[in-house]
């Protein structure tokens, strides 16, 4: 096939070998290890803290990008999925997945997800070792009960809380991986699902011949070492381009796409200037100045304004093409993915670019005694700032054009395409306005 | 579904631990730690963040002092092994990691002896 990466023969080889993705993944492990060593009895200041500059400052600005350039590749690698594949050989249980993990494991993974960025502002864990040292040893909690109970990664699929995250910014990631259907429909043997000799199935409960997303695949090459026929492709694709066709929309897609976007606003405001007088209002307005309360009701403001605000515009085009808002919000709430993951990647870029230098000051410290590290920034602000509008600027054309996609393939036949996508656009701009003014005030650092 | 029973326990239990440990972790009266999360509010500008014994500021909850970088200067590195001001939060970090291997050994057990009366399965 035209364009398929695994044509390239050194590739194809080292994705079909033992070597594929463990020689990435137990190095991977090993330094989760000294991470979380570090969390729990290392420097209590997160400025001083080795595991806190390699999860906040490194890791997390950095997952975006990852889902970006390559998909779910992080997730065949992530430390917690390695410890359930060696509890599960171990302890050998394999249950199949409840029912009600199937059916509401989107769910669970956005309520988790938005539960952790709200425990995260309340409890203060990005700035505390031992906050963060605690939240990835309830989450090891849960990767165990997964391990041990259950068959394949269920906690990658159905349960872990990055899963909604880095399923809807990989559909708008670079790497596609798909199978020939049409070999596919002929093979009886399924060595892709089932396993075949020492290869596991595929962890992601997927079949890569009937695969039309790229939101569960792990890009893991399991599929790729058992398939008798070569069926299994590879290649690079336009980003963003999954989520014009997407045949059959999910609510729980569209609402987590919404939600992200409100959330990466809260993560803006509550480091600018700005905040400390939000919160003198809101605490003249409840009577108390209890941080839970005034960052829970911003927190749920923050949520609630794009959840509106794209609720309304789903009214207003369903004036014109007769769709019900609701059925127009899970539709079109996938055009909204660019400009998330745009505004997410900016965010972070300032702690990446602004603060990155901390990891190596950190890790320098572990090994030399008496270091005294320096400048944690890579780059002045104001260039910081104009990466920051670009990358609006470019999520927000991408956002436009899937939402453009998005009214032609549904509402093109019956001439309402331009109705449906005005709407979606006038909120897309205004978003992007927002995120752009956010960015213009000045931020503090993370650590 | 009988194993349903196990995992519900260890969900709950799960659950429960979630806000116990993380306010066993910040709440540091008696410990000696820090602010706690009540005082988050109104720690405007000291870097009175649990577990930042430096002062520097750097709390989202009050930024103390925007566009840090150009003042933030040298950083402090305390070296190896939690040299920053005395670690009287050892028994608690103790505490919480003996907790979770014990609690995560009893999950393992609890999955062994489900496997060997239900068989594996699949």
């Amino acid at each position: 096939m035209k364009g398929n990466l695994l044509d390239i023969r050194s590739l194809k080889a080292f994705v079909k070998s033992s070597l594929f993705p463990a020689i990435i993944q137990w190095p991977t492990a090993f330094v989760f290890a000294v991470v979380v060593y570090q969390l729990l009895y290392g420097p209590m200041s997160a400025h001083e803290n080795f595991g806190t500059a390699m999860t906040w400052v490194l890791w997390w600005p950095i997952i975006p990008l990852i889902f970006l350039l390559m998909g779910r590749f992080w997730c065949a690698i992530c430390p917690f999925a390695t410890l359930s594949d060696i509890v599960q050989k171990w302890v050998r249980n394999k249950r199949t997945v409840p029912v009600f993990l199937k059916k509401y494991g989107i769910w669970i993974i956005d309520a988790m997800f938005i539960l952790i960025t709200w425990a995260d502002h309340v409890f203060g864990i990005v700035e505390s070792p031992l906050g963060s040292g605690v939240l990835l040893m309830i989450i090891i909690t849960g990767v165990i009960v997964s391990g041990a109970f259950f068959e394949r990664r269920t906690w990658c699929r159905y349960l872990c809380f990055l899963g909604g995250l880095s399923g809807n910014y990989s559909r708008s990631g670079l790497l596609e991986l798909r199978a020939k259907s049409e070999n596919c429909k002929k093979c009886k043997d399924k060595y892709c699902y089932k396993g075949k000799d020492n290869v596991a199935g595929c962890p992601m409960f997927e079949m890569p011949g009937v695969m039309d997303s790229s939101a569960k695949c792990n890009l893991c090459g399991n599929c790729v070492k058992t398939c008798p026929n070569d069926s299994v492709v590879l290649t690079a694709r336009i980003p963003s381009k999954e989520l014009w066709y997407v045949r059959k929309p999910k609510i729980e897609e569209s609402f987590l796409a919404i939600i992200i976007m409100g959330i990466v606003f809260v993560q803006n405001i509550t480091m600018l200037e700005l905040w400390e007088d939000a919160q003198k209002i809101i605490e003249g307005l409840t009577g108390t100045s209890s941080y839970t309360v005034t960052f829970t009701i911003t927190f749920i403001i923050a949520m609630a304004v794009p959840v509106l605000a794209f609720y309304a515009t789903s009214w207003l085009a369903g004036v014109s093409n007769r769709e019900k808002a609701i059925s127009n919000l899970t539709i079109f709430g996938y055009a909204l993915i660019p400009l998330d993951l745009a505004g997410h990647l900016a965010h972070n870029l300032f702690h990446l670019l602004a603060e990155g230098k901390t990891v190596l000051h950190t890790g320098i410290a572990l090994l030399v005694p008496g270091y005294k590290g320096g400048s944690p920034g890579f780059f002045p602000e104001a260039t910081i700032q104009i990466m920051q509008f670009a990358l609006i600027v470019l999520g927000l054309a991408a956002s436009l054009f899937t939402a453009y996609k998005i009214s032609k393939n549904w509402f093109g036949e019956a001439g309402k395409s331009t109705a449906s996508l005005v709407p979606y656009a006038v909120l897309l701009i205004l978003l992007a306005a927002f995120n752009i003014y956010l960015f213009t005030l000045p931020m503090s650092m993370r650590m | 579904m009988r194993y349903l029973r196990f995992v519900a326990v260890t969900v709950i239990l799960l659950l429960a631990l979630f806000p116990l440990a993380l306010y066993a972790e910040t709440s540091h009266d008696g410990h000696g730690g820090g602010a706690a999360p009540s005082s988050h509010a109104s720690a405007p500008a000291t870097g009175q963040n649990m577990n930042d014994p430096s002062g520097s500021g750097h709390d989202r909850h009050g930024p103390a002092a925007v566009s840090e970088k150009s003042s933030a200067g040298e950083h402090q590195s305390a070296g190896r092994g939690g040299e920053s001001g005395p670690n009287v939060l050892q028994p608690v970090k103790n505490g919480i990691v003996t907790g979770f291997t014990i609690f995560n050994g009893l999950i393992i057990i609890a999955a062994i002896i489900m496997k060997k009366k239900l068989g594996q399965g699949v």
